[in-house]
């Protein structure tokens, strides 16, 4: 049974997603650097990825969204571009300070894709708050 | 894009949300058409135009004279 939603509440939905994805991929961060609890930066992985779902689900309500959406995805893709070339570097980089006791390279990979979905909220609210009068 | 939607719209007494049902988009479109700081796809552009029964030109003003 398909139940319809109206424009302005899928609009709605789909900014709501926006800032709270946002906030948690920000608190997913801080949570990783403070050494919060597994549970509680599992909450915050949870979050993001409930908000990516409805994003998807939500960016089609009209072409203002869609654009939101497309200049969020355009700086991951950004991000990921330039982790693909640019974390051997790093690794490389921080492996020779560090020692390679404490290899980076899967580090690097996993900051990576973290680093892409946050380039995509901080691209998608950019895009937004041009876009505000 | 500098548009008179704003204008129109007063005329007609229609708050941003009666306008964006009338267009079938949100209402955080149409705020952004106002402002100029979204620019409407061709086909909403004609919705636009049609509704209002205005031309394209009327409404849109792309600053090339």
């Amino acid at each position: 049974m398909m139940i319809k939603i109206s424009q302005d509440r899928r609009a709605t939905s789909f900014m709501a997603s926006a800032h709270f994805g946002g906030l948690a991929i920000f608190a997913y961060l801080a949570g990783r650097m403070a050494n919060w609890p597994d549970f509680a930066i599992g909450m915050t992985i949870g979050i993001t990825l409930a908000s990516l779902l409805a994003l998807i689900l939500f960016s089609r309500t009209d072409e203002y969204l869609l654009s939101l959406w497309h200049a969020g995805v355009s700086a991951g893709f950004i991000v990921v571009a330039l982790a693909f070339v640019y974390a051997p570097v790093f690794a490389g980089w921080s492996d020779t300070f560090l020692g390679t006791a404490n290899p980076t390279q899967a580090a690097a990979a996993q900051f990576a894709g973290m680093l892409a979905i946050l380039a995509f909220y901080v691209g998608l609210h950019v895009r937004w708050l041009r876009s505000r009068a | 894009m500098n548009n008179r939607l704003r204008v129109l719209r007063a005329e007609r007494q229609w708050s941003q949300a009666d306008l964006a049902a009338r267009l079938d988009v949100s209402r955080q479109a149409v705020n952004a058409i106002e402002t100029g700081k979204h620019d409407p796809s061709l086909p909403l552009a004609f919705r636009i135009a049609r509704l209002f029964a205005m031309p394209i030109e009327a409404i849109f003003d792309d600053g090339i004279s």
